[in-house]
């Protein structure tokens, strides 16, 4: 007896998205939910020190803070262990 | 050529790589690379190179988003290097949580997961950082002799 199991197919959603409407408000994911992204005030800041380089990126809605990002590179993090032989 | 005296430059590299054992040891499950973790800590823990031994919770940014107690497993995919006579080793990809809600945070451990007892590698400090229903990021340095995660000089 053979059994026959189908496969589950991907779902194409690209019918959907090229039909949204030019209307459609582009929204970001915030702490208060989605909300439009013009209805957003958007703020960057560099952070510099010589271990490390900050970009942080804020969302204010009004004068809350919705949402932030920060993205740090170490780019000379920790200093290096240093390794001596005594001499006799 | 003349003798010259200094601590060998594969001994360096043998120390990163679990070779030696001046001290008391652990018997190694695998001969493979250990796996090494990333853990985030809120800035008003106490951190630091010399009093941190180990992994521990206490201190540690509660789960968000994609973060959880323990942190992230950084990518290894490039042994100890040594040029110049140092050795280094930085993590070959990025550490990043997206999702997250994180309040005055300033501190990532990177630390041994494999070890039974967790133990700590690096302590790395940056300005307080919060973050709200966002994505934080940490970049990891070029891998080299002056800037690499890890050195040995």
């Amino acid at each position: 007896m053979i059994e026959i199991v189908s496969q589950p197919t991907a779902v194409d959603f690209s019918a959907q998205i090229n039909s949204a409407l030019p209307t459609d408000l582009p929204m970001l994911f915030t702490s208060k939910g989605n909300i439009p992204c013009d209805a957003l005030r958007y703020e960057t800041e560099w952070v510099t020190d010589q271990r490390y380089i900050i970009f942080c990126e804020r969302w204010f809605l009004v004068d809350e803070l919705v949402k932030s990002n920060s993205h740090v590179y170490g780019h000379n993090p920790i200093d290096g262990i240093q390794s001596v032989q005594q001499s006799f | 050529m003349a003798n010259s005296a200094g601590l060998c430059y594969s001994f360096k590299t043998e120390l990163l790589d679990g070779i030696h054992a001046f001290g008391a040891s652990v018997v190694r499950a695998a001969t493979t690379a250990d796996t090494f973790y990333g853990a985030l800590f809120l800035a008003s823990g106490s951190l630091s190179p010399s009093t941190t031994t180990a992994y521990s919770v206490t201190s540690e940014v509660p789960n968000s988003g994609t973060y959880a107690a323990g942190g992230q497993a950084v990518t290894n995919a490039t042994a100890p290097t040594q040029t110049a006579g140092t050795v280094y080793w930085t993590p070959s990809g990025n550490l990043s949580w997206t999702g997250f809600t994180g309040t005055a945070f300033d501190t990532v451990l990177i630390y041994n997961n494999t070890a039974a007892s967790k133990n700590a590698v690096g302590v790395f400090t940056f300005s307080t950082q919060t973050i709200t229903a966002g994505t934080f990021t940490l970049t990891m340095p070029t891998n080299n002799n002056t800037t690499g995660l890890v050195r040995l000089t």
